[in-house]
Formats: C-alpha cells, structure tokens, sequence
C-alpha cells in the first residue's frame, strides 16, 4: 500500500512538472520564433530554416506535455524547485538548437541557401558540436557568459542576438524565481511582499509581479541601449551590450569584450547598468514610484554600494601599489586625454587615473557578476592580490533579488552578524534577553536559526560544489594552467560571472566542459533546487528509498 | 500635462493590442508608459538617421527626462510625506 501510495504521489508530482515544464518550452519556442526577426532585418536568410526548425521542437514538445497534464494540480513549492531546476536545464539544452542548427546548415551549404563565404568560419564551426552548443546556450541562460567562441564578432547577427537573448531573459528568470516563487527564509528574498508594507502600491500576487518584473527590465533595458549609444557604442553593439549589462551575463558581440572600445565614456556609462542589475527589483519597483530613500535605506543596496565602493579601493590599492599601469612598464598609455582633449594627464596622473578605470570597472564587473573586461592584461600582469580582489568580488556577488550570481551579500551579511551574535551569546548568562536584528527587523530566536541556517547550508554547499568542479578541471585540463587559474574559472561559472584565465573554449575536454555546466546550472538556482530534483530523481529511480 | 490628460494616455495605452499588457503590468505612472514607448520608437529614428546632432539630442533628451522624473517624483513624495 505504502509503495502504490507513493507512486501516484510520484506520478501526480510529475504531472504538475510535465505541464509546466510544457508551459516553458513553449514559451521558449516563441522567443526562438521571435528571434526570426533578427535575420530578416539583417538578411541573414540561410538562418531562418534553423530557427524555424529549434522554434518548433520544443514548442511541438511542449505543447504535447501541456496538453496530456494539464488538469495536474497546482504547483507548491516543492514542485516550484524541481521546476525551475529542470526547466533551466530543458531550455538550455532545447535553446542550443540555433547555435548547432545555424553551425549545420552553413556547413551543409544548401544552394538554394546562397549562403556567403565569410560566414563560414571556425567561431561558428565550433557549435556543429553539441557540447559546445549546449554550453553556450547553458551559459547564456544561467547568465554566466564563458564562452565556446572563440571570436564573437565573426558569428552572424542572428546568433549574436540569440546569445545576447538567452542572457537576457534567464536574467528576468532568475529574479522571478528568488523574488516571486523560490523565496525561503534566509535566502535574501526581500520579495514584493515584504515590501508592500513599504508601499501600498505593489500588486499582491505572483503574476501580477512577475509582470511588474519585466516591465521594469523592459524599460530600464531602454534606457540602458540609448546610454551606451550616446557614450559613443554602435547601435548594435549597444543594443546587446546594455541586454547582456542589465542581466549581468557579460556576452559581448566584439572580439576583446569592452576593451574593443578602449573608451572611458563607454566604460562610465556600462557601471550605472551594472549596478542596475545587482540591485534588487523590489528596491527598483520603490525607487521608480519616487522614493529614492531605499537606495541608502534598504541594507542589501546599501551593502551594495558599500561592498562595491571598498572592493574597488583595494583593488585601486593594489594596481597602484605594485605600479600595474606605472608609465614604465608599457601597460599604460604615456597620456591620457579627458573631456575631448580639454584635459590631458600623463606620468603619475595618468597611471592613477588608469588604475582607477581598470580597477572600477572588474570590480563592478565581478562583483555584479556580470564579466565584461576592459582590463586585457587581468589574467597576465595584475599582481596575485589584485586577481584574488576580483575573485573575492564574484564569489560574494551582490543582492539576492536581482539579477546577479555568487552567494549574494545577504547571506555573507547573515554569516558574519551571525556568528558575531553567536560568540557574544556564550559571555552571557543563559537568561539574557537578545535580539538578533537584520535589514532593521527584529528576528525572533526561530527565524534568526532559520535565517543564519539557510545562509550556512548554502555557503557550505557553494564551497563543496566549487571543489567537485576543480576536482573535474583539474583532472582534464592541461597542466599549464595552475591551481589559481582553476580556482578562477570554477568560481566564475558556479557564481555566474564569466571572467576567463583562458581555460574555457572549444577545445577544452568534453568532461570539463560539462563539469563548467553543471557549477553554472546549480549556481544560477543557488543550488538547493538542483539537490531536490536530484533527490527526486535518484528517488524515482529507486536508487536509494525516499 | 494635467492629471486627467495623463489618465486619458494611460487607458490609451493600456488599450492597445499587443503591447497593452505591457503598459497594464507597469507602475500605472502615464510618464514612464510614454518612455516605455518613446524608448523603441528612438531606436528605430537612431537606426535610420545614424548618429547625429538632432539624434543625439534627442537621446540625451530621453535619458535626462528619465533621471529627472524619478528624481522629481522623489520630492513630490517628500512633500506629501513632510
């Protein structure tokens, strides 16, 4: 009895997922049949077939499954986790079809195609692999940015926009999950309900918030494009630079990310769309309704600024300090001209004001988890302190709630206010009254337990899995990449960020790049969904009894 | 702009085919719903006039209206709370 009452649990669970798992390819075959648009304005016409072909396998796919479970009870939370960690899985790997189909086609060569020579290249050929395609559109999804290309300016309009694309819109996916479906006691949620005690303006229910959701992504990916085109960005570079900048993925559509430009403009204008990204909507809901004070009075944003603002002055510290860009060493130019030659400095000035640039921008650009490089010697001439900086920066991230990756600043807040409150605890007598206040609330001692518990798994979790994906890199990669590199490149792709040491491209072994995947996979949904499908799974299977 | 013309655009707006739901999920605000549709409508005029005086005023127009009207409502909102 107890085997066939599991059973139809198991299988009334599944139902539930298979329909919304139906909902979601769905609506990924819709984007891909948006996305048609793209050839069609940039005559890219041999593309098309191929996006025809990747629309209509998952929306085929999805609708069956919709259709077979659609009287399936209505999700709960549990489901809500084994969704979204299958959903991000089942759109990565249906969302590699335009890279592998467009790669196929080109090299097939149809005729009737009229396909132009130059299309033709290696960066494209890369994606007639499905490992490469796979970890390109998985990249992109989770809003990582680590890339089999190994020249993004080369590839077609058409996959230049679906990469910016997938970024984009698993950016809006992921502060829906953790504001509106995913949130749980300790994981910084301060969701739309909190506050709504803050304002009586914000809609009550989940969809009405995940609509609230995109239509600020919506108009502040607007303002983000008309920036980047008045600092100085071709329109289409500025189109996708400011989709990839708001989801703080990091895909480029140049060759050397924003180093392309080498201008201090573009550079000042890219950081305020970072940061965008790195502050939860919630707070963007508030501000946009004309109360400012939550940019200082929320303690996730100010933390924000805070963390940004200290990880940038050591940063500075440390270029200035082991003379990076000194006018003697050739990383640095001689002068540096402002303000349309209005203003020219040069010897220490010069070096200074380099220092601050770089410095600035991959801090901002790590710790938002975004990836965009303007520093191209990062790898080679900053000192080992300077690297560790950056790498400090992702793997603490910035706020839960938007659209960044990392542990998230709210839960490394939580650890250290909590373990400060621990040791204070044991110099008092047992009868002492205390409370343990975050973001100004007062936790009783349950949701305090709760809150500090949850921020513990987690950073624990985030440490193991980190270990498992240097375990496999170290394994496979060649021996000329040391121990740190490694480090780097696992931390980038479970934190969601998408700064490279050179190791990920498309000759890196099979084994490593889906070992990349995976860190990027349980990074993007902060891990714990991920062990729950997992369990699921292993469950079903009866590898182990539930 | 009076408050009941900016309701009239705003029911407008939300109206619309298509993209009306768009406008229906925002802050009900008529301001950011005309720079919800200012903003493509500046990409297509930045697509087909390049980069130029008249554009570039243009945008930077747009981007000082956004800045500006947060900030604005900011103090509104500071003056109903005083």
């Amino acid at each position: 009895m107890r085997t066939v009452g599991r059973c139809a649990y198991m299988n009334g669970r599944f139902a539930t997922i298979a329909r919304d798992l139906g909902r979601m390819l769905q609506a990924l075959g819709g984007l891909v049949f948006v996305s048609i648009l793209v050839p069609l304005v940039w005559g890219e016409f041999y593309a098309i077939p191929g996006l025809l072909v990747a629309g209509a396998v998952p929306l085929a796919i999805g609708r069956v499954l919709w259709r077979r479970y659609r009287d399936a009870p209505e999700p709960g939370k549990l489901h809500g986790m084994m969704i979204a960690a299958s959903g991000w899985l089942l759109v990565g790997t249906f969302g590699s079809l335009p890279f592998l189909l467009i790669a196929w086609t080109v090299a097939a060569d149809p005729s009737v195609l009229s396909i132009p020579s130059a299309v033709d290249t290696e960066t494209l050929a890369a994606f007639r692999h499905p490992t490469n395609a796979f970890f390109e559109s998985m990249s992109g999804f989770t809003g990582t940015g680590l890339t089999m290309t190994d020249d993004e300016s080369v590839l077609p309009h058409t996959l230049q926009w679906w990469r910016s694309f997938t970024e984009w819109v698993g950016g809006v996916g992921v502060i829906v999950l953790t504001t509106a479906i995913l949130a749980r006691p300790g994981s910084g949620s301060l969701t739309l309900y909190e506050s709504e005690a803050r304002s009586e303006k914000i809609h009550p229910s989940i969809v009405s918030t995940v609509r609230t959701i995109w239509w600020i992504f919506l108009l502040f990916t607007f303002f983000s494009i008309l920036l980047l085109w008045v600092a100085g960005m071709p329109l289409w570079e500025a189109i996708n630079h400011a989709m990839t900048g708001l989801a703080t993925g990091g895909f480029s559509v140049t060759d050397a990310s924003i180093a392309t430009y080498d201008s201090v403009a573009i550079d000042l204008a890219l950081i305020p769309v970072m940061i965008l990204g790195s502050i939860a909507f919630p707070i963007h809901y508030l501000v946009l309704q004309g109360d400012l004070r939550h940019l200082y009075e929320d303690l996730q944003t100010r933390w924000v600024f805070g963390f940004f603002a200290l990880g940038t002055l050591l940063l500075v510290g440390f270029l200035l300090n082991n003379g990076t860009y000194a006018p003697t060493n050739g990383y640095a130019p001689d002068t540096v001209s402002l303000f349309v030659g209005a203003v020219v400095l040069d010897g220490a000035a010069a070096e200074a004001f380099t220092a601050a640039r770089y410095g600035l921008f991959q801090f901002v650009s790590a710790a938002s988890c975004t990836g965009f490089q303007t520093a191209t010697n990062l790898g080679t001439a900053w000192s080992a302190e300077s690297q560790l900086t950056v790498a400090l920066g992702m793997i603490v991230g910035a706020a839960a709630g938007s659209t960044v990756g990392g542990i998230k600043l709210v839960r490394a807040l939580t650890l250290v206010k909590g373990t400060v409150f621990r040791i204070r605890g044991v110099f008092l007598p047992d009868s002492a009254i205390r409370t343990f206040r975050l973001d100004g609330r007062a936790l009783t001692e349950d949701e305090a337990t709760r809150e500090f518990e949850e921020a513990a798994i987690i950073a624990f979790l985030w440490v193991v899995f980190l270990g498992l994906g240097l375990v496999a890199l170290l394994l496979t990669v060649p021996s000329s990449f040391t121990l740190e590199n490694v480090v780097f490149e696992v931390a980038s792709a479970q934190g969601n960020v998408g700064l490279s040491t050179g190791i990920t491209g498309p000759d890196m072994p099979w084994i490593a790049k889906l070992a990349l995947v995976f860190n990027m996979w349980i990074g993007r949904l902060e891990i714990i969904p991920v062990l729950v499908l997992l369990r699921a799974v292993f469950t079903r299977l009866e590898v182990y009894p539930a | 702009m009076n408050g009941k013309r900016l309701e009239r655009i705003e029911d407008a707006l939300v109206g619309l085919p298509v993209v009306g739901g768009i406008f229906a999920a925002g802050s009900s605000d008529p301001i950011y719903d005309l720079l919800m549709v200012a903003g493509p409508l500046l990409l297509l005029v930045v697509r087909v006039f390049g980069r130029g005086p008249v554009t570039l005023g243009l945008v930077v127009a747009y981007l000082l209206v956004f800045v500006g009207y947060v900030v604005n409502k900011h103090r509104q909102e500071g003056r109903i709370r005083a």
